[in-house]
């Protein structure tokens, strides 16, 4: 009775607030496939990798990293035997690369590092976990999958213990996925197109005949074009960074200077000019959001192109649509004077506004 | 373009020897390892100390029948003698690992239907731990319908039952035991159960004299001293709750429950700095880290961060998980140490779904008064009506200081 008594009194009070806080059993599995061969990652708490394998030799009641180095082959024959990749159905091989320590919050876990090698220098697809289930069925494998181009999780649990990896993206999947996203935003991206709409205006004031306007347009949206795909590009790749809050209020700023710069004819001419100063500006803009949305790591360059193309077609239907209303307002000489001016005050106006707002 | 260039008939020597010294590199380059994430170590000094190993003690005394089960893993007396210590290690060091330690020592009988009932007790006990008290409850009415006596088994269904807030059931299955023939277990059941609902002078002072007058010898002791601590507490007589939770951590180790709900007496007392020096050293227990940072708070002390961030990892580890079990220290977490009330009273009206004692609807209050949606709180009003604790006494711990 006495053995029964000491249980039940220790169940009744208000066991739920304090029994299960202490962390369960966690490891931490991270399989990172944006290359071959690819690379598992291991994070195993050292008091669940003691009560499996043993590693205090000496029995003195503490693990020193001694002790780890000692167990490193037992513990990646462990590791290995109970952790499997397979691509395509055929297992791939776990290579032993690396021993380290790292620290999570509820303590020191033994980090190992694995190769992944599979037959065809294929990916892995497929992962089957097995740790530590046996002797504690709460365990949890917390696995992360990192690739070119998104992150995938799942846990591995005693009743889960196989998970069925996503495919990589084809090139073609990735390439019209940033092309949707650069011309969505240049379609959202306010501020830009204002911008080109004020350096369009002065087409409709050209004297010369509608070729010269069109010589005009063409001018200002290739060099708009040329200029925001080079700081673009430089900024994706690293070789730019500015800091993002001075850049939207430089770039609110930019529309308020071209619109002045319309007011006078002699500026107006150099729309292209100014349109390439500016689009300078505008490509770093851009660069913000495209490492929002996240680069995919194996391929940066595709998915660079793809988003520019799709900045520039985005722009291109703008322009198109904005042009029959410029060539209409063109044909009524009344209208197409006071636009130009009214146009480029109007836009100013906004543009301080953001400039304002943008500071704040 | 370079290499053919530069490996023309004219360069030939240098192409040649170029060529060799990346062959000859390329293993090299080949076999260079990056561990993906980051932040990991490689200590220089194989002596240093990694961990020191929990619990030694209490492992080293089970080791023979972890031996037996190793060799047997059938064996019923051993198997329910061990899972029943790793049980009660769990509860007593706050460390969930011990319980699937006892269902890894129960698998082969686990998904049996009808399992002996003492293992079924086990099963509801697990089942209780891991908050799956639907589960826990039909073990426990399955044992006692064949031996309605089954001490363990109504202890447990009244702790459940307290917990959920259903004090009725609790209190009889207190009385069962009672009438089963152990009069004082029964008697400090009731006082237990009485507690959740905010305590009733007649059982408190039974209890109180029970306390002063006899030996119940250290295990009943502490059970009661502590019992008389939480009646105080939610009546709201810190005071008399801190004395209390002091007398019964003089007969044994204190539980990390006993710790906690000390540590909440002393902060409503406004006595911070004793709550730190009582739990300095217990950051492995959410539910002490939560107190510990809540005072290291109230002392201006800059560790309270990072503690607040070791108990939010935590929480979202536990979400990676797929398991939200500790709602009560969560809410309180997000309440006490986080500016967003407002998710604070996600979770305290989550935790309000799964648990209905007093410190959970003066949890609720105080987290809908402080996200700005008092009405978010009336179920626990409305509840406090029906349990007769009354909402003037609820209101007025809700807004007393924090720890009631």
């Amino acid at each position: 009775m006495p053995a029964v008594h000491l249980l039940c009194v220790l169940l009744l009070l208000g066991v739920l607030d304090t029994a299960a806080a202490h962390r369960p059993s966690d490891a931490y599995v991270t399989l990172d496939r944006s290359e071959v061969p690819a690379r598992l990652r291991v994070d195993l708490a050292l008091r669940d990798v003691e009560r499996e394998i043993g590693l205090d030799a000496d029995g003195d009641g503490t693990i020193t990293w001694g002790e780890l180095r000692g167990a490193r082959e037992p513990l990646a024959g462990y590791v290995s035997e109970h952790i499997a990749a397979s691509a395509g159905g055929e297992p791939c091989v776990l290579d032993d690369r690396q021993l380290a320590l790292a620290r999570h919050t509820d303590g020191p876990y033994a980090v190992l590092g694995f190769t992944v090698t599979c037959t065809a220098a294929a990916l892995p697809d497929a992962l089957d976990y097995g740790l530590f289930f046996d002797s504690d069925p709460l365990h949890r494998g917390l696995l992360v999958v990192t690739g070119p181009s998104s992150a995938y999780s799942a846990v591995f649990s005693p009743e889960r213990r196989t998970v069925a990896l996503p495919g990589q993206p084809s090139a073609w999947s990735t390439m019209r996925d940033f092309i949707a996203h650069g011309v969505w935003h240049i379609w959202i991206g306010f501020d830009h197109l204002l911008f080109l709409v004020v350096l369009l205006l002065p087409a409709v004031a050209i004297s010369g005949g509608a070729g010269s306007g069109a010589l005009h347009i063409l001018k200002v949206v290739t060099a708009f074009t040329v200029a925001h795909s080079i700081t673009l590009s430089l900024a994706v790749l690293g070789y730019l960074a500015l800091p993002s809050g001075p850049v939207e209020v430089a770039i609110a700023a930019s529309i308020v200077v071209a619109a002045l710069a319309n007011l006078n004819p002699r500026w107006r001419r150099l729309g292209w000019a100014l349109a390439f100063a500016f689009g300078l500006l505008h490509g770093l803009g851009f660069a913000g959001v495209l490492t929002g949305l996240g680069l995919p790591a194996g391929a940066l360059t595709l998915a660079l192109v793809s988003f520019n193309l799709g900045v520039e077609l985005g722009q291109l239907a703008v322009v198109a649509a904005v042009l029959p209303l410029l060539y209409a307002v063109r044909s009524l000489p009344p209208l197409a004077r006071g636009l130009v001016p009214a146009g480029s005050m109007a836009a100013a106006a906004v543009a301080s506004f953001w400039v304002l707002e943008r500071l704040a | 373009m370079r290499t053919t260039t530069y490996c023309n008939r004219a360069h030939g020597g240098r192409c040649a020897s170029a060529v060799l010294f990346l062959l000859l590199a390329l293993p090299g380059i080949a076999t260079a390892f990056t561990l993906p994430g980051g932040d990991v170590t490689v200590p220089a000094d194989d002596t240093r100390v990694l961990l020191t190993l929990p619990d030694r003690a209490e492992l080293a005394a089970l080791a023979p029948v972890r031996e037996r089960i190793r060799n047997n893993p059938r064996d019923r007396a051993a198997a329910t003698r061990l899972a029943r210590a790793y049980l009660e290690l769990a509860w007593r060091k706050g460390d969930p690992r011990y319980a699937g330690y006892a269902h890894a020592a129960l698998e082969p009988w686990w998904n049996q239907p009808d399992p002996p009932p003492d293992m079924r007790v086990l099963r509801a006990r697990y089942r209780q731990h891991r908050h799956d008290f639907d589960a826990a409850l039909a073990d426990l009415r399955a044992v006692l319908e064949r031996q309605p006596r089954h001490v363990e088994a109504l202890l447990l269904l009244a702790s459940i039952q307290r917990t959920r807030g259903e004090f009725a059931a609790a209190e009889a299955a207190c009385r069962a035991v009672a009438a089963g023939g152990d009069l004082l277990t029964g008697l400090l059941c009731a006082a237990d159960v009485s507690a959740g609902r905010g305590g009733e002078p007649a059982t408190r002072d039974r209890l109180q004299r029970l306390l002063r007058e006899r030996d119940l010898g250290p295990v009943l002791a502490q059970w009661g001293w502590n019992v008389l601590g939480e009646t105080a507490l939610v009546a709201g007589n810190a005071a008399d709750a801190a004395a209390a939770f002091a007398q019964a951590s003089r007969y044994g180790k204190p539980s990390a429950q006993l710790l906690a709900r000390r540590a909440d007496a002393l902060l409503a007392l406004g006595r911070p700095a004793e709550v730190r020096a009582l739990l300095e050293n217990r950051r492995d227990v959410d539910a002490l880290l939560l107190r510990l940072a809540i005072a290291e708070r109230r002392l201006d002390d800059p560790r309270w961060q990072r503690h607040r961030d070791e108990l939010l990892a935590g929480f979202a580890t536990m979400d990676r998980r797929g398991e939200t079990p500790h709602r009560r220290v969560r809410a309180r977490a997000m309440l006490a140490l986080t500016d967003d009330p407002r998710a604070a009273l996600g979770v305290a009206l989550e935790n309000w779904a799964a648990q209905r004692e007093v410190t959970d609807a003066v949890l609720l209050l105080r987290a809908a008064e402080a996200a700005g949606r008092p009405d978010a709180a009336d179920p626990a009003r409305r509840w406090a009506r029906k349990q007769g604790i009354g909402e003037p006494r609820l209101a007025a711990l809700a807004t007393a200081a924090e720890g009631y």
